[in-house]
């Protein structure tokens, strides 16, 4: 089931009014419920890949409980690899496995070894990425006693499979999420309005600005060497919204979602493009994942209290696996690889953690130097855009060589020849603008709160006003046809 | 609880309002662009309009009211109101409609030609256009619903009425229609790629014309096989046999009975044509329809055995359709065919 679809409209309105109706008072019923629910959700989409998320959160459990039994250190770390390993392998045969197949073959071709094994027609099972990881992030803190294990079968398998989170995330820490199984909640009114509101600023920048934009990018990028360099700069722009707004959106969805049901998922972003280096951008960009890196990976193989060429290993390491994360495709391996390559100045300087705070924090406008460091961050994202959105990174250096070769074709005569129908050359091209830039200005003013329609600084005549013409933008919007990006993820 | 629910509906309430006004003030035909163009010039002052073709593009594209009127047996003045992609529920609708207001009928309207179609299931690549759920109400999905359930494969009903179901939501909901019935407010220039170069409606398919090149390139390509699949199917089989393929579906039968009781109480005669084509199965399906309408309602123009001349592929611009030469000759034919029509039932009257 995806957010966008009338199905999942109809599917929340009954889990709510049952949730909130009926089971509120009952803890285990009501969370017996939402792991029922979790699965009609997850298994809409096909549920025969029910069967994989059973399998790891069983194991997941078991592992928790017998290592919370056990002293012996050596034990603990044989449970914590059989985690390791199940959750790995199963992320690694479903996303990995023809990659690395595809990738070891045409290296052993390269070397005039002739190996051509079969590829598999594999499935990637929706949010696998996403739900690997947050059962990974519980065992690792039992074994490291961070938390004390589930011994609740129910509790934690709700926790595992939690609906509005499971297929895109927040990766959710089970410190954060999983206490919140074992406490009963009261209907907040005005919490829920917020969470509401969430929504509808999510749905507005999934279907209506990033689903606009894919238009306009994927027929970019269909035909990136006709196109003049202007253009190629707006595919590449376009894109930076898309995936911002396709992802963020998701995110802002699934947060409301779960507020409406009492429960508090975390920030996954915090406005990445107003960023004054590419160190704040990451600390600002899926939240969930850096952190989980941070702490999963980067600060285990020693983080920043080592020698400095250790220190620059480390960095590349968890952008490439984070790269890696993202698809099996060498131009995910590239554009972590890029992303790294651009925040070593930062480290080097040890300058990478100078911007904590919000820019312009308390004024209304950035300063002249604000202004071009927020600029030459998001150009240097969009340049790492390119790579994640090619389909070769042969692909991604010829646009990038087309953007400079064609900067004198006239633009105006490129974009007219882009394969798109008159409406949507003139109509929905424009719209679009218009769309984003209402966007940048919301994003602007509630740049410091939690999502875009919390407390706006406005009569509450206006906000009303606001909402209802936000509805009616998603309603017009609300089929545009593309797949959340971040699925396959 | 009741602050959240006081709050949410009320922003639903007032959402509700401004689309269900928007709704009200568009015109019926407002999800199709080609009746946006082509509507408003039924009212145009130097026209006197007293027949009009409603169909596809075989309306849109086969006939020529210029060649029409020339043919016919009287005085006439026929207007096309043929659009592309427009199958047997929208044009349902759209006539029902049309007929509706009394006032909104050009006041010499006499004849209403109807290419008689079959409820198209609507595709997945369609599937949450404008263009395919506007017409969705709900007497249009139980139509259709039927239609599929009593022609269909029941693996292809169950996808066609899910289909369905989804534009008649949408449609109830207003979701992705917002943008069209804005449009529809705004005055359309007249163009003629809509009204053709007479402003009569009909724009014909000619070797040189740009669109549909894939399917010009595909008839050239298969000619052979579609001229003995035309000989196949009314030739070889017989006209009878066709017929009996297809189940009939009542409930769309009724509905082309209604627009006939509805047409005959605002003195305007209906007249369901049956068309050449190259499909075989769209034709049986419409012919098991056509044996169901009373004799003075239809026409078949579309018989290999009685207009044989009508298939010979050197008139066709594509499988489906005529060209400029092929339309001329379809134009004349239907002139002739009604006018035997109109006399047969005044005769009768006398």
């Amino acid at each position: 089931m995806i957010f966008n679809s009338l199905v999942f409209v109809v599917f929340f309105i009954a889990v709510f009014g049952i949730y909130w109706g009926f089971l509120s008072n009952r803890l285990q019923l009501r969370n017996a419920y939402l792991l029922l629910v979790s699965y009609v959700f997850y298994g809409y989409w096909d549920y025969r890949f029910l069967g994989l998320i059973v399998f790891s959160s069983a194991v997941d459990y078991l592992v928790g409980r017998s290592m919370a039994a056990c002293r012996k250190t050596g034990v603990r770390r044989l449970l914590l690899s059989i985690s390791l390993i199940s959750n790995l392998g199963m992320l690694g045969f479903f996303k990995y496995y023809n990659f690395f197949v595809d990738s070891a073959s045409e290296a052993l071709q390269r070397l005039g070894v002739g190996w051509n094994p079969d590829s598999l027609s594999i499935v990637l099972p929706v949010g696998i990425s996403f739900y690997t990881f947050q059962t990974l992030s519980y065992t690792i803190d039992v074994y490291r006693r961070k938390i004390t294990p589930s011994y609740s079968i129910v509790d934690f398998f709700a926790y595992v499979s939690f609906f509005p989170q499971l297929v895109a995330g927040p990766i959710e820490r089970a410190g954060h999420l999983l206490p919140q199984f074992k406490r009963r909640f009261k209907f907040d009114g005005k919490e829920a309005v917020d969470g509401a509101q969430q929504i509808l600023w999510g749905f507005f920048k999934k279907v209506a600005v990033a689903d606009n934009a894919a238009i306009f990018v994927n027929a970019i990028f269909s035909d990136y060497s006709n196109q003049s360099g202007g253009v190629l700069a707006l595919g590449a722009f376009l894109f930076a919204i898309q995936i911002y707004c396709d992802f963020s959106g998701y995110s802002d969805i699934a947060i409301g979602t779960a507020r409406l049901l009492g429960f508090d998922l975390m920030k996954n972003f915090s406005c990445p493009y107003f960023s004054r280096d590419i160190g704040e951008f990451w600390r600002r960009w899926h939240i969930s994942l850096s952190t989980w890196f941070r702490d999963y990976l980067y600060i285990p193989l020693g983080g920043s209290r080592c020698v400095i060429q250790k220190q620059i290993r480390n960095i590349l390491i968890v952008f490439v696996i984070s790269g890696v994360w993202h698809g099996a495709n060498w131009t995910f391996v590239f554009w972590g690889l890029l992303n790294g390559l651009l925040f070593l100045p930062l480290l080097l300087r040890k300058a990478n953690r100078t911007h904590l705070d919000t820019v312009a924090s308390g004024r209304g406008l950035p300063s002249l130097k604000e202004c071009g460091q927020m600029i030459l961050t998001f150009s240097l994202t969009c340049l790492c855009w390119v790579f994640f959105r090619s389909d070769s990174i042969t692909d991604a250096f010829n646009y990038l060589w087309a953007c400079v070769r064609n900067l004198t074709l006239n633009p105006l005569t490129s974009f007219a020849n882009l394969p798109l129908s008159p409406s949507q050359r003139i109509y929905d091209f424009s719209s679009t603008l218009a769309l984003i830039g209402l966007l940048i200005v919301v994003d602007w003013i509630q740049r410091e709160k939690p999502h875009g329609l919390n407390r706006l600084p406005l009569h509450p005549f206006a906000v009303f006003g606001f909402c209802v013409m936000l509805l009616i933008v998603v309603l017009e919007y609300f089929y545009a046809r593309v797949e959340f990006i971040y699925f396959q993820f | 609880m009741r602050y959240f629910i006081f709050r949410v509906s009320l922003v639903f309430l007032a959402v509700g309002l401004l689309v269900g006004m928007l709704r009200y003030l568009s015109p019926f035909y407002y999800g199709n662009p080609i009746y946006l163009h082509k509507f408003p010039y039924l009212h145009a002052p130097e026209k006197e309009i007293n027949t009009i073709f409603f169909g596809s593009s075989r309306i849109f594209r086969q006939i020529d009211p210029a060649v029409f009127d020339q043919s016919f047996c009287g005085e006439m003045n026929s207007f096309n109101m043929g659009a592309g992609g427009t199958f047997g529920l929208e044009i349902n609708y759209v006539v029902e409609h049309f007929l509706k207001d009394k006032n909104k009928i050009p006041k010499n309207l006499r004849w209403l030609v109807i290419e008689l179609q079959t409820p198209v299931s609507i595709t997945d690549e369609n599937l949450h256009s404008p263009k395919s759920k506007y017409f969705v109400d709900h007497k249009r999905y139980r139509i259709g619903s039927d239609f599929y359930k009593s022609t269909y494969a029941p693996d292809e009903a169950i996808k066609a009425v899910d289909n369905l179901r989804s534009s008649f939501i949408e449609n109830i909901l207003s979701i992705g229609l917002l943008r069209m019935q804005l449009l529809s407010l705004i005055p359309q220039n007249a163009n003629q790629s809509f009204l053709g170069k007479n402003f009569d409606g009909f724009v014909p398919l000619n070797r040189d014309i740009t669109t549909d090149m894939e399917r010009r390139q595909d008839f050239i390509k298969n000619v052979e096989s579609y001229v003995n699949d035309f000989q196949m199917l009314y030739a070889i089989d017989g006209r009878q046999n066709v017929a009996s393929y297809s189940n009939v579906s009542e409930a769309y039968v009724r509905a082309l009975k209604e627009l006939i009781t509805i047409s005959k109480e605002r003195g305007i005669h209906v007249c369901f044509v049956v068309l050449p084509t190259g499909f075989k199965i769209d034709q049986a399906n419409t012919l098991a329809i056509y044996e169901e309408l009373p004799a003075t309602n239809r026409i078949d123009v579309g018989s290999f055995q009685k207009f044989p001349e009508l298939y010979d592929p050197e008139l066709y611009f594509d499988r489906g359709h005529l060209n400029k030469r092929g339309a001329d000759i379809l134009s004349r034919m239907l002139a002739e065919e009604i006018c035997n029509l109109s006399k047969s039932f005044e005769s009768k009257n006398q």
